[in-house]
């Protein structure tokens, strides 16, 4: 039985709760990966949940899912909503699953729902054959990669420890004769690897897009290269993450064209603008996404995971309920309230509207929850007031 | 580095948002903000996917 922390669920009314509906179904293939990653939040993390799970989503259960988001979409009149085929490795046995799954949804939906569906993998189960198929399915194909060098992904690796680095490449050289089809790169920040190395090695893969994401950590696993503490808005306090950031961000910024995009950089210009933003990682966008795992089960995302066991369940699913029952799940409300869901430091703080606490993962401490300050978010400022400088600098005609 | 030592409330630049840019990036970047216009809600996407 898991013991959930303060906030949001003791402290979280949602009776007033006005939702956002899904509009993000992240639907797990397969509860197993043929990659044993090192720094791991799924399997080498606090929950081992996977474990009690099917390794395989049976059709049964793609079915009913399938049912539950057309139901969600009917009741919501949705016009778009976005498919995640995710895992462990959603290619594990091949792409006929991840087929029959958008299918599955594409089929339930309405008409006029657009079905933008994406599979989302390490790239080494993405043969020639598997990539084309996908890409006559009309499902995009995004690859998780560190680095567009071996060194960079050196924790990638199998059970045997081999590296998974030349298939993942191979599959990104196969990517880049299907541009239609390459949804693009995301990649956790390592501080071991070089920045601009890292930024100009993932150039070389042709990626439309590319995303750095924070190491998930929070207050009582600090990430590398910062020092435990309880939680609050330090200063001093050492900002690697956000230096290795600013230093891709300026390269992005001078580049003279745009080589790719680059989503957390391009979130933080449109929130500086008065934009709302996209991503999780910054601004104070309702998240509308939801899990569907291997066994019907309705999960919040599983980032949350990295928090503490039991993390993510909701005790919901698509079986018994609906989407609109999650909805009404503390754990989905809270990440919908927007500064309403914000600690009171993050309320005060001068760039507390563009950073929105960060993600919301990275809030977490034992006992009182997510109610709190990112443990990046001295990083979170630092990279912030870089991009308000230089951005400033170029709407008003200087570089 | 690290953060300013004096925890001071130093607000953001208010950046108006301009038309058009010679910035190649920041033209894309005003390209899809002006997309986005379109939608009757904008969410946050979960990050583990492009």
């Amino acid at each position: 039985m898991t013991t959930h922390p303060r906030w949001p669920y003791a402290e979280l009314d949602t009776a007033a709760h006005q939702a956002t509906p899904f509009h993000q179904f992240v639907l797990k293939v397969h509860g197993r990966c043929n990659l044993d990653c090192s720094y791991c939040y799924l399997y080498q993390g606090a929950d081992h949940g996977w474990r009690d799970r099917p390794a395989r989503t049976p059709e049964a259960t793609m079915l009913r899912t399938a049912h539950r988001i057309a139901e969600h979409v009917r009741a919501h009149r949705l016009d778009g909503i976005r498919v995640e085929l995710h895992g462990g490795e959603p290619l594990l046995t091949g792409p006929d699953p991840v087929l029959a799954y958008t299918r599955a949804v594409r089929q339930a939906v309405p008409a006029d729902c657009h079905v933008t569906a994406t599979v989302q993998t390490n790239g080494t189960r993405l043969t020639a054959a598997a990539l084309e198929r996908l890409a006559a399915a009309g499902i995009r194909v995004g690859l998780s990669l560190d680095g567009g060098r071996g060194a960079h992904n050196a924790r990638r690796v199998d059970r045997a420890g081999r590296p998974a680095w030349p298939a993942a490449r191979a599959a990104a050289l196969r990517l880049t004769a299907h541009p239609q089809t390459y949804a693009g790169i995301l990649c956790t920040i390592d501080l071991g690897a070089d920045p601009l190395d890292v930024y100009r090695s993932l150039l070389e893969l042709g990626p439309p897009g590319v995303d750095f994401l924070l190491p998930h950590a929070n207050w009582a696993h600090p990430p590398p290269g910062l020092a435990p503490s309880s939680p609050g808005r330090y200063r001093p306090r050492p900002t690697p993450y956000g230096d290795w950031l600013v230093a891709v961000f300026d390269a992005w910024w001078d580049e003279g064209r745009l080589r790719t995009r680059v989503r957390l950089f391009q979130e933080i210009a449109a929130l500086l603008l008065g934009a709302p933003s996209g991503a999780e990682a910054v601004g104070l966008s309702p998240l509308a996404a939801v899990v569907v795992e291997t066994d019907g089960s309705i999960d919040q995302v599983d980032s949350l995971r990295s928090a503490y066991a039991g993390a993510s369940r909701t005790g919901l699913d698509v079986f018994r309920h609906s989407f609109d029952q999650a909805l009404r799940h503390p754990g989905v409300a809270a990440r919908q309230l927007g500064e309403q869901g914000l600690a009171d430091e993050c309320r005060a703080c001068p760039v507390g509207k563009v950073c929105g606490g960060g993600n919301y993962v990275h809030r977490y401490a034992p006992g009182s929850g997510f109610l709190h300050p990112s443990v990046y978010c001295a990083d979170l400022e630092r990279l912030i007031r870089h991009v308000a400088h230089r951005l400033n600098r170029t709407v008003r005609g200087s570089t | 580095m690290t953060a300013p030592p004096q925890d001071t409330p130093i607000p953001l630049p208010e950046i108006p948002r301009p038309d058009h840019t010679d910035h190649p990036v920041l033209s894309a970047i005003l390209a899809e903000l002006h997309a986005r216009e379109e939608q009757a809600v904008v969410v946050a996407r979960y990050e583990d996917a492009p």
